[in-house]
Parts: C-alpha cells; sequence; structure tokens
C-alpha cells in the first residue's frame, strides 16, 4: 500500500475514471507477470532472493524519501481517452520502481500470488481515492496522507533490509 | 486566417504523444540506471564455483600438507609466510597452535596418518608452555598470562585427540584444562578472557572475543566425554550467557560471527538448547548467511573490490564454512531450525566452492620464491598467509563433506 501510496495518484491520476479502471488492470497484470519471471530473473543475474530483498529495500526506503519531501508529483502527460490508462496511470504512477522491485522480490521469495493480490487490494485503493472530489481542503489532506504513506514506506524498506540482513 | 473546425485538436493529439513517450522514456532511463546503480553497488552477482566431496578432500589434503610441512623440531609449525618478501613469519601465537592441533587431530579421525603424528609433535611445545595453578592448567608461555582462548581451543583439540586415537593418555590434562575454564567463569556464565599472573586471579571485565565461544564448545565437548562431572550445566549456563546476554555485557553494538559458538550449539545439540539459544542459533545462521554472500559479491578488482572491500583471507572462508555447517548439524538434529538447513546448505556449498576456487594450486605455486610455502595456502590481498588461513579452511572443508556429498545424490 505504501509503495502504491493512493493518496499519491490521486493527485495525479486523470479525472477519467475509465482509464484510471483500465490502468490499474494493465498495472496489475504487468506486476504480475513482472512476479512470475521474477525468480527466474534474478537466477539469471546470480542473484539470491535475500540480497534482491535488501535491493528493494533502498528503492522503498530512496521512494519514500521522495515522497515525503514531494508529496505533490508533478503534472503528467495524458494520453487521449482510453489511452491515459497506459500514460499516466499504469505508467508511470501506478508502475513505480518500488512496485517493480517488490513484485521482482516477491517472484524471488516464490510469493507470487500473495505479492499480487496484495497489489489488488492496493490498487483498488486507488480506484477508491478516484472517488474523492479534488479540492483545496482535499488536496491538502492527499498531500498529508501522501507523507505518512512515505514514512510508511521508509518504514517499510527498514523492515525489509532487517529481515534481509537476517535471513540465510 | 480562421482553422477549420478539429484542426487544433489533430495538431494537439500528436504532441501529446510524443510528450507522453518522452516522459515514458526519461522513466525508462531512471530505472535502467537504478537498476544499474543497485547492481554494482547492492546485489553484484553471487559467484558460486562449483565443489564437490573428490575437489574439497584435494583441497584439504594440500592445506592439511602445508601445515605438515611446517612443522618444527620444538614440536611448534611454520607461522606465517609472505610471499612478497620471501619471508618466514617470526611470531608466535600459542591459540591458533591449538588450533592447528584441532585440524590435524580433525583429519587424524579420518585416518590420516600423517596428519595425526604432526598433530603428535605439536603436544610437545603444548607440555612446555603449561601453567600449573591448584586444581587447573592452563597453556600459556612462561611468563604471560593465561588466556582463556589458548585453553579452550587446546581442550577442544584435546578432545578431539581423544576421540580420534582412543589413548586416555592427556585425560588429567583435559580435566585441568577444563578447571580452568570454570575457574574463569562468573555466577552469570560468562568467562573472564584472561588470568593474570601477577594478581594470580582472573581480570575482572576482560572478555575474550573468541575466548568465550571456544570454552562453549569445549564445556559442551568436556560433557560429552566425561559425562556426569559437570561440564553440561557449566555449557549451558555459559550457552544461555552467550544467546541472552553476551553482546549487551562485551559491548558488541553488531553480533558478530562466532563460529565457536556455532560449534557450541551443536555439540550441546537439541536437548541442551532452550528457546534463547534457538533464537541465537537462528541469528547466527542469519549472519553467516549474510557474511557467505557478501564474500560471494566480493572480487579482487574493478567495482566489486571498491564496494565489497578485500576478498575474505583463508582464515574468514574456513570460519564461515565452519560455522554454517555446525549450524547446519544443529539444524538437521532440531526440528525448532530445520526449516534452514536447505538453506544452510546451500551457503554452505557456496562458500566451499569459493573457498576451494582460492587456494594456491601446485601451478601457482611455482610463480612464489618457496614454492612449498605457497602450495595449498590461502593469500591475503598483499601476500601474507598465515596458519590459521590454512587451518580453518581444513577443518571447515572436513565439516562440509557430508552437505556436498547430500547434493551429488540429489
Amino acid at each position: 500500500m505504501a509503495a502504491v501510496n493512493p493518496c499519491r495518484v490521486r493527485l495525479a491520476v486523470p479525472e477519467r475514471r475509465a482509464a484510471v479502471a483500465l490502468g490499474a488492470l494493465l498495472a496489475l497484470g504487468t506486476a504480475a507477470a513482472v512476479a512470475a519471471v521474477g525468480g527466474a530473473f534474478l537466477d539469471t543475474l546470480d542473484i539470491s532472493p535475500e540480497s534482491f530483498r535488501l535491493a528493494a529495500a533502498v528503492v522503498l526506503a530512496l521512494e519514500g524519501a521522495r515522497t515525503l519531501v514531494l508529496p505533490r508529483p508533478g503534472t503528467e502527460p495524458e494520453l487521449g481517452g482510453l489511452g491515459a490508462a497506459l500514460v499516466p496511470v499504469a505508467f508511470p504512477l501506478l508502475l513505480t520502481p518500488g512496485v517493480v522491485a517488490l513484485a521482482l522480490a516477491a517472484g524471488g521469495d516464490e510469493i507470487a500470488a500473495e505479492a499480487v493480490g496484495a497489489l489488488a487490494l492496493a490498487f483498488g485503493s486507488v480506484l477508491a481515492a478516484s472517488l474523492v472530489p479534488r479540492g483545496d481542503r482535499a488536496d491538502a489532506l492527499l498531500a498529508a496522507g501522501c507523507r505518512l504513506l512515505g514514512a510508511a514506506e521508509i518504514a517499510a524498506g527498514i523492515a525489509l533490509a532487517v529481515d534481509a540482513l537476517r535471513d540465510v | 486566417m480562421v482553422e477549420p473546425p478539429g484542426t487544433s485538436s489533430l495538431r494537439a493529439a500528436p504532441s501529446l504523444f510524443s510528450s507522453a513517450l518522452r516522459r515514458l522514456l526519461g522513466y525508462a532511463a531512471v530505472f535502467v540506471l537504478g537498476a544499474l546503480v543497485l547492481r554494482v553497488a547492492v546485489v553484484p552477482a553471487e559467484v558460486c564455483p562449483p565443489v564437490d566431496p573428490a575437489s574439497a578432500r584435494r583441497s584439504l589434503a594440500e592445506a592439511a600438507a602445508w601445515l605438515e610441512r611446517g612443522l618444527r623440531p620444538d614440536g611448534r609449525y611454520t607461522y606465517g609466510y609472505d610471499r612478497e618478501r620471501d619471508a618466514v613469519s617470526e611470531d608466535y601465537n600459542i591459540t591458533r597452535h591449538a588450533g592447528v592441533m584441532l585440524s590435524l587431530y580433525q583429519l587424524g579421525a579420518r585416518d590420516d596418518a600423517e596428519a595425526l603424528d604432526a598433530a603428535e609433535h605439536g603436544l610437545a611445545f603444548v607440555h612446555a608452555n603449561l601453567l600449573r595453578h591448584a586444581e587447573w592448567t592452563a597453556f600459556a608461555e612462561p611468563g604471560q598470562d593465561a588466556q582463556l582462548g589458548a585453553s579452550g581451543l587446546l581442550t577442544i583439540a584435546l578432545v578431539h585427540r581423544r576421540l580420534a586415537t582412543g589413548d586416555d593418555g592427556e585425560d588429567e590434562l583435559i580435566r585441568r584444562l577444563g578447571r580452568f575454564l570454570a575457574a574463569q567463569q562468573q555466577p552469570d556464565g560468562s568467562v573472564l578472557g584472561r588470568w593474570s599472573r601477577t594478581t594470580e586471579s582472573g581480570v575482572p571485565g576482560e572478555w575474550a572475543t573468541f575466548g568465550t565461544g571456544q570454552a562453549l564448545y569445549a564445556f559442551a565437548l568436556l560433557d560429552g566425554l566425561f559425562p556426569g562431572e559437570g561440564w553440561g550445566e557449566a555449557a549451558r549456563r555459559l550457552a544461555r550467557y552467550v544467546a541472552t546476554r553476551r553482546d549487551d555485557v562485551e559491548g558488541y553494538v553488531l553480533a558478530f560471527a562466532d563460529h565457536w559458538s556455532a560449534y557450541g550449539l551443536a555439540e550441546l545439540g537439541p536437548d541442551g538448547l532452550g528457546g534463547p539459544e534457538i533464537a541465537y542459533a537462528r541469528a547466527l545462521a542469519g549472519i553467516f548467511g549474510l557474511n557467505s554472500r557478501l564474500e560471494s559479491q566480493s572480487g579482487e578488482g574493478g567495482l566489486n573490490r571498491i564496494f565489497r572491500g578485500e576478498p575474505a583471507s583463508g582464515a574468514g572462508l574456513g570460519t564461515t564454512v565452519e560455522g554454517l555447517a555446525a549450524l547446519w548439524r544443529l539444524s538437521v538434529a532440531d526440528p525448532r531450525l530445520g526449516d534452514l538447513t536447505d538453506d544452510l546448505a546451500e551457503r554452505l556449498r557456496c562458500t566451499a566452492g569459493r573457498t576451494v576456487d582460492r587456494q594456491v594450486d601446485p601451478a601457482e605455486a611455482e610463480e612464489a620464491p618457496r614454492p612449498l610455502l605457497a602450495r595449498g595456502a590461502w593469500f591475503t590481498e598483499d601476500g601474507y598467509t598465515q596458519m590459521d588461513h590454512q587451518r580453518h579452511p581444513v577443518s571447515g572443508l572436513l565439516a562440509a563433506l557430508p552437505v556436498l556429498a547430500a547434493e551429488g545424490t540429489r
């Protein structure tokens, strides 16, 4: 949830719910594919799952730090019509480096199904967040939520790093 | 000029697409660059050279031959050799002397007559350097304080001698050494690192980094050899201290890879270990696993050298293999650690493979000024090798053989 950060996504997502829903599906499918090949990908690069978890932890921590400093994302170009599902919804709003790293790590740890399930929930929360009407007050609350989730992402990164360092 | 209706949206569509494409390419570039940085600095390739029981046996035989060739008339062994300066070290360390004897006795238990003979010759130096006091004896050079580690490791070596030969001729010395260790043990289970000849007492507040684990292993071995004499209680008290308080009391900010404690826990076995000791064993397994992974990512040059530092010495490699092997044995015997068995075996195979791979072979040894002091050895980056750089891989590879053999049958 922290890596997806629905509050941050809401601040940048287009006001086209169909595109948001389709983009979430696209992102989920892509993440599932990444997780499915994650184990083989890490094997090819001679990276143990434990070591890659450390890399994922670094990505989460950096991403979380960026969100703390810049909670409101910049304006993203949008493709017309349902094309917005691809840009910017799937790429770059939902398929962040943190999400991709976590999907790969899940593949390496052979918990791809659980990870995809968790992502489905997170992307579902993005859809729910897209129902929040924008406005000055709402945006301020979303920005605060963004920072909170950014801090949570840093904490998740630290926890993942500790877990990776302790694992055999 | 008035534009026809729809023209502005037609002009806008291509520019939107190209803008989105540029943005996407920018993100892709960030992804790729970030991935490269992570690859170099955080997750370089983990290289695990293949190894099998035959290559491991050849390797430890070469290392043992290095130790055996270094035997001197007074019972000491060659301590160290610098191939860059072609200089044999005049230093000596009696704790490491005991360690060499241990590894040679471990080989002797596998019917290696030459190793056994070399170990027996080392006894001459031992008997010339014993400190007798009251009911105990310590292994200490004349005029030197008695160090916990030297006596602990000698106890371990002599127990292994007993197991290898069946000869009970040193049983009294073994018990007296054990009583020295017990005399150093405090009410909280800890063991003081040094006994002072001046004050004729243990030095308060001074502990030995590896001596504590050596004492633990020694107590556990003594309990196996002489059951019912109280050694088991000493071992369990020390194990509880190591598992719950040692890091705080002795000031270790980061837990360290204590292979001697791993040996001790494995020797105590499931019946001797409570919840805290099992938790400590699990944490120790993580430390050795991390060490193994970091070592497998290291290299002798390039970016790996920058981000991972100097590759481990022979002693570093060997102690990692020893620690992993001891914990693997414990995980096989104790269901509470059974989930670690496969991972421990995998890390063990990797580090064993790297150990064998980095040893100086006969062809490489010919390039050294004294080939016989290079052959079978592991050298540091600055061209130095030392007895423990050979003896730890001997003990480690011996302990790894069951895992390597099992891999061959999978």
